[in-house]
């Protein structure tokens, strides 16, 4: 297989194993007919994300050449529980990477240079986003963590040291509320970029910390309602 | 039934003459032949009340003989392993000291007193109330009755104790005289509440009324006094009392709880249905002790109307932690509320189900058959208020007591895992005795409760058949049924229950089911 068609495969199948992983569980909530009777939970939301201003590091792997880390940074809007609006990510990779010694291998053993060595400036795109799943999990079967899921489609442009590359990106993620303002998110992302010869992407893995501006706007504090059924 | 000390054979006439002399209550002996403590000889030889002197006393027992001397420094040992932190070490010492001399020996109130707190330190806490008790009842060394009464008020309110020991032998029995402000409370209150069960109400009062202000211990009174007027069924002046205790800023959740718990009761009963569901809703009590909470609130939401919600608040008495709550009406609200949704196959199947559930006890109580035989009444009785105390109480003294075994190898040889083996195995059987002549009653009582219910079951399933005759008979409607949906986002989320209990969900279950009486032509 082709190296560049081998990287784009491994990449989309990291992506789909995530999409998948965090999207099967949606299968098993069947709402079903209601008319012979079914017991739900019904409970306010303890997190509600309102205006999010996030910053994180980030790690792109699969270019054989350079490894990059990279700096990001989010502005996100929460229309509500569903829907956000990711008006813009930036990640800055510039002077963050890492030479894996295969250039001047290839150099030195075979005699030959690679052609196509450029090497990614940052990433700028806008986002939807889409929250699906929310929920709860026991850790260590001491703490219940809250959670949320989020599915990423979007446009930007990939900037290299010499050119600009218009790109589409989609991408899954993972928010672990620490409390009603501050979250963790774990994300990845595949930017799908037009270059001059053709189609390539770049795998983005990504974390960060997210705090929740204007959260108190959205806060349900249900020991208002009812106090003390937590336990 | 206590003992605390060993080495001397008495009859039981000279036992009897040395505790009413002594005023060694905490040293009684049920049979003669038992090992009994005699005081030592060369004691200074205060005059007693009867005129006779320690040595006079000490010679008609004999015990002078039998005790082996042991001087003040295996006290003085003991005491220093208790403050390193060795409380085996110093439990063994201090018994050395104690099984080697007389109740009357200079340290021996301090013995007990450090025995009492390395039981405490190693939770033994039957054994440390009984040394605390001697400590306080005895006061040989009354400069330590303060701490002894506030070691056993902590106690008190963290585990199970001997509350006839306690409650009736010790604080009721005895007038302390001057006591520190902060173990006032605490004594008064006590003093107030066994006046008010025995009937003395005005004595009672007295005690409540010397309670500070604000105290935990004044809440409690407070509380006491609301059930004694809600007792006598003057509701008003029981709710003022109880809003009263609300309104504090007071934050012991025993007492809060358990005035909500009744203010939610009295507005139940005065049909404002609402206004009690609120306040159940209030209370805060770990959800493991809300069985009681959940059924009176689906009986408040059943009345409302409010199936959905009843029957959620069903669902959460199935609880794995529920599963031993004697609860027959959880089978009759859920026929009633199939019924009032007119899905009376599953009605019919709620009664079936309280029948496999219940059937075999009423079957046991109509063939009169030894009803303390049968698990379930047996069971059943066990939660009665009055016995749940005393069944933790035992449940604690056999933990405690097969825990003594860890200690074998430094408390076997000088006889202090015998004499404590003995005090837990007393009250064992003293607890045991008391618990079978409660259960009885109890026992009845559940039986009467289950007949009553059976009687309504059968009410129930019947009326169930006739309206399912009623419906057939009848003419359906065009009336619109209202659509029940699960959004799919939104300010709440919604976890399909599928069998896992999480405990913060307990109170937010909520059942979806279509009402079938939408097309029913009613004949009312």
């Amino acid at each position: 297989m082709h190296p560049s068609v081998q990287r784009k495969f491994t990449s989309l199948l990291l992506v789909s194993c995530l999409l998948v992983l965090m999207g099967g569980p949606l299968s098993a909530d069947d709402s079903g007919d209601l008319s012979e009777g079914r017991v739900y939970a019904i409970q306010d939301r303890d997190f509600r994300m309102s205006q999010e201003f996030s910053v994180g590091l980030a790690f792109l792997p699969l270019d054989a050449f350079y490894k990059y880390f990279a700096l990001s940074g989010h502005y996100v809007l929460h229309f509500n529980d569903l829907w956000a609006w990711e008006a813009i990510h930036v990640s800055f990779s510039k002077f963050m990477d890492i030479n894996t010694g295969l250039e001047a291998q290839m150099s030195s053993d075979w005699d030959v240079s690679a052609t196509d060595t450029e090497k990614i400036d940052y990433f700028i795109d806008t986002n939807l986003m889409i929250k699906p799943m929310y929920g709860k999990v026991a850790l260590f079967n001491k703490w219940v963590v809250y959670l949320e899921s989020y599915f990423l489609l979007g446009v930007g442009a990939e900037k290299f040291q010499t050119a600009w590359f218009p790109a589409v990106d989609v991408g899954a993620g993972m928010r672990i509320f620490l409390t009603n303002t501050l979250s963790l998110r774990f994300e990845a992302r595949e930017y799908i970029y037009i270059e001059e010869g053709g189609v390539d992407s770049t795998l983005f893995l990504g974390f960060g910390f997210s705090y929740n501006a204007f959260a108190e706007d959205r806060f349900i504090d249900r020991d208002s309602q009812r106090v003390g059924v937590r336990q | 039934m206590r003992l605390n000390k060993v080495n001397c054979i008495g009859l039981g006439w000279v036992l009897a003459l040395s505790l009413a002399l002594a005023g060694q209550s905490s040293l009684a002996v049920a049979q003669e032949g038992e090992e009994v403590p005699a005081p030592a000889g060369d004691l200074p030889p205060p005059a007693d009340d009867d005129g006779l002197s320690d040595e006079e006393l000490a010679e008609l027992e004999g015990g002078e003989e039998d005790l082996d001397r042991v001087g003040p420094e295996v006290f003085d040992e003991g005491v220093k392993l208790y403050y390193e932190g060795d409380y085996v070490g110093a439990s063994k010492r201090l018994w050395d000291y104690m099984s080697g001399n007389a109740p009357g020996a200079k340290n021996y109130g301090y013995a007990e007193y450090f025995m009492a707190l390395s039981l405490d330190q190693l939770n033994l806490t039957h054994g440390a109330v009984e040394y605390y008790f001697n400590v306080a009842k005895n006061r040989t060394k009354p400069e330590l009755l303060p701490d002894a009464l506030q070691a056993l008020e902590v106690l008190s309110r963290k585990v199970p104790i001997d509350q006839d020991l306690i409650f009736k032998d010790l604080i009721y029995d005895t007038s302390f005289g001057f006591i520190r402000e902060d173990l006032r409370g605490f004594i008064e209150y006590i003093q107030g509440l066994l006046d008010y069960r025995n009937g003395f109400i005005q004595w009672g009062q007295l005690h409540f009324q010397r309670i500070d202000k604000g105290s935990y211990y004044y809440y409690k009174a407070r509380y006491v006094q609301a059930v004694y007027e809600l007792v006598k069924f003057q509701l008003e002046e029981s709710l003022k009392i109880f809003e009263e205790i609300m309104a504090s800023d007071f934050e012991q959740a025993d007492v809060i709880n358990k005035t909500r718990q009744s203010v939610a009761r009295i507005l139940f009963e005065q049909k404002k249905f609402d206004e009690a569901y609120q306040m159940y809703e209030r209370i805060d009590s770990p959800v493991e002790k809300q069985a009681s909470v959940f059924l009176e609130e689906a009986w408040a939401k059943y009345y409302q109307k409010d199936f959905r919600r009843a029957m959620g608040l069903l669902y959460a008495l199935e609880a794995p932690a529920f599963y031993r709550y004697f609860n027959p009406e959880k089978f009759l609200i859920k026929a009633l509320i199939y019924k009032n949704l007119c899905h009376y196959n599953v009605a019919k199947d709620a009664v079936a189900e309280y029948r496999q559930h219940y059937g075999e006890a009423v079957e046991a109580i109509y063939n009169r058959v030894d009803m303390d035989q049968n698990e379930i009444l047996l069971d059943a009785a066990l939660q009665d208020p009055a016995l749940i105390e005393m069944s933790e109480f035992g449940g604690l003294l056999d933990t405690e007591m097969g825990r003594l075994a860890d200690y074998s190898a430094d408390w076997g040889e000088n006889g202090l895992l015998d004499h404590l083996n003995r005090i837990y195995e007393l009250k064992i059987k003293d607890t045991n005795r008391r618990l079978k002549m409660k259960l009885d009653r109890a026992i009845r009582s559940v039986a009467e409760d289950l007949l009553e219910f059976e009687e309504q079951m059968n009410l129930l399933e019947y009326e169930i058949g006739l309206s399912i005759y009623k419906r057939i008979k009848g003419t359906p409607t065009q009336k619109e049924a209202s659509k029940q949906s699960v959004p799919s986002s939104g300010p709440q989320v919604y976890y399909a229950f599928d069998g896992e209990f999480w405990n913060d969900e307990l109170h937010d279950f909520r059942f979806f089911i279509e009402d079938r009486c939408f097309s029913e032509e009613r004949w009312e």
